[in-house]
């Protein structure tokens, strides 16, 4: 398990979420379900009626584009989720 | 000195001064959508002297609009934006220029647009659009300030090619389904003047040769927690639009864009300059009602009371009733009008494509 910070938009997270939390996973899948299980995010608006991560949602590791979720973390880890906005 | 009297209260900011002004008043900007973003980044642009400004806008003014759309008034509703901001920039500010275009974006005509400009703004609503801004930013060397914004939300970021990540790096593959609208979920003012202000910093820094904040990192604005986030961000190494970005330059046909029931775009075959008078004559020929020529436009009312504003560079905005708007041959109807006006004298290339 490693120990990542993770960066949550506030229109991802649960009203009391803070944006910057440490979490321990293994890898992105596992990160996004403690997420999920701890009330930290709404799964629906992570996931689309298919389960699949919501295509407007990036996820980045250490300022990098990464949405395999089975990318492994390490230690000291960056994970950032940033919805691409087109609004104008 | 006469010309910078009316920049007194900037030109003494250390980062600026003359020399900096100087480098504003000839500095050339292109502002590519004129809405919620677009008004307070205008009017900034224009307030601090920037010497040329293109205003790209493909659509006309809404009531809907006006809450958040600082350059419009309720008697401009029916209008192109792109035409009344520059008649309303030109009497904020008369020392500068401004030329409106008032038409949609595309890969054929990206590279005429932004040529020649030391920067460009993007604040459109649609992802598809940005891509094309981005990449041909990308092909010309033209710095490019990515900013958007919905619900309480705001992003801001700095592309410099060939040096930092691009759009598509950091948001590759998407549609504008893919996508929240802020007709749909709304968007509360406030956080559009922040990142338009943030925008113009980057856009007056780039101009004045100083470093942009905000290349390759990423600022995220959260207006309801008043937060301010930074990523870093990387430039990928597959990203498709930094390794090519070439666009086509070449496009025969007419296309038509349904933007939702009762409106739809038609966007003509590259390079037109009409003769709007000649136009003008077309229509009264042909009968049309409560006909109004502009310098860049001519807007008039055709069948069943359909409104038709109709740029000199031939892009179309139509508006029909939507009782209508479930009947297929309304749009052939439209379509046909808009062919007959604009190209009887002219053999049109191709047959008509529809989206």
């Amino acid at each position: 398990m490693a120990k990542v910070e993770v960066f949550l938009p506030a229109l991802l997270r649960k009203d009391k979420a803070k944006s910057k939390i440490i979490v321990e996973a293994s890898n992105l899948k596992e990160l996004i379900d403690w997420l999920g299980r701890n009330g930290i995010v709404d799964n629906d608006k992570l996931f689309d009626s298919n389960g699949m991560l919501r295509k407007l949602i990036n996820v980045f590791i250490n300022g990098k584009l990464q949405n395999d979720l089975n990318a492994v973390l390490n230690d000291g880890d960056e994970v950032s989720f940033i919805l691409a906005v087109a609004g104008g | 000195m006469q010309d910078f009297k009316r920049y007194a209260r900037q030109i003494v900011l250390c980062g600026i001064d003359f020399e900096g002004q100087a480098k504003l008043m000839k500095a050339k900007v292109a502002l590519i959508g004129l809405g919620g973003l677009g008004s307070p980044v205008a009017y900034q642009l224009a307030g601090m002297g920037i010497g040329h400004i293109r205003l790209i806008d493909r659509d006309i003014v809404s009531l809907s609009d006006l809450n958040r759309q600082y350059l419009y008034n309720p008697s401009n509703v029916g209008e192109f934006k792109a035409e009344v901001a520059a008649a309303r920039l030109s009497e904020f500010n008369p020392e500068i220029e401004i030329v409106p275009y008032p038409l949609a974006v595309t890969e054929f005509n990206i590279e005429d647009l932004i040529k020649g400009c030391d920067v460009v703004l993007d604040t459109t609503d649609s992802i598809a659009a940005r891509y094309i801004v981005n990449r041909a930013c990308l092909k010309l060397g033209i710095p490019y300030i990515y900013g958007a914004g919905i619900e309480n939300n705001g992003l801001v970021f700095t592309v410099i090619p060939n040096k930092t990540a691009c759009l598509e790096c950091l948001f590759p593959g998407l549609k504008d389904e893919d996508l929240p609208k802020c007709s749909n979920v709304g968007v509360n003012p406030p956080i559009l003047s922040l990142v338009a202000g943030i925008q113009v910093s980057e856009a007056t820094k780039i101009i004045m040769k100083k470093e942009p904040q905000l290349a390759n990192r990423i600022l995220i604005l959260d207006l309801q927690n008043l937060s301010f986030d930074f990523m870093d961000v990387k430039q990928r190494e597959d990203c498709s639009a930094c390794r090519n970005p070439e666009l086509h330059s070449e496009n025969k046909h007419i296309h038509i864009f349904e933007e939702s029931k009762g409106i739809f775009y038609i966007y003509p075959p590259s390079k037109i300059d009409l003769d709007l008078s000649k136009i003008e004559n077309e229509l009264r020929y042909e009968g049309m009602e409560n006909i109004i020529r502009t310098k860049y436009s001519v807007r008039f009312k055709a069948l069943e009371g359909a409104l038709f504003n109709i740029s000199k560079y031939g892009f179309a905005v139509v508006r029909y009733d939507v009782k209508n708007s479930g009947k297929e041959n309304m749009k052939d109807l439209y379509l046909s009008i808009y062919e007959k006006i604009l190209f009887k004298e002219r053999k049109l290339e191709g047959a008509a494509a529809k989206l």
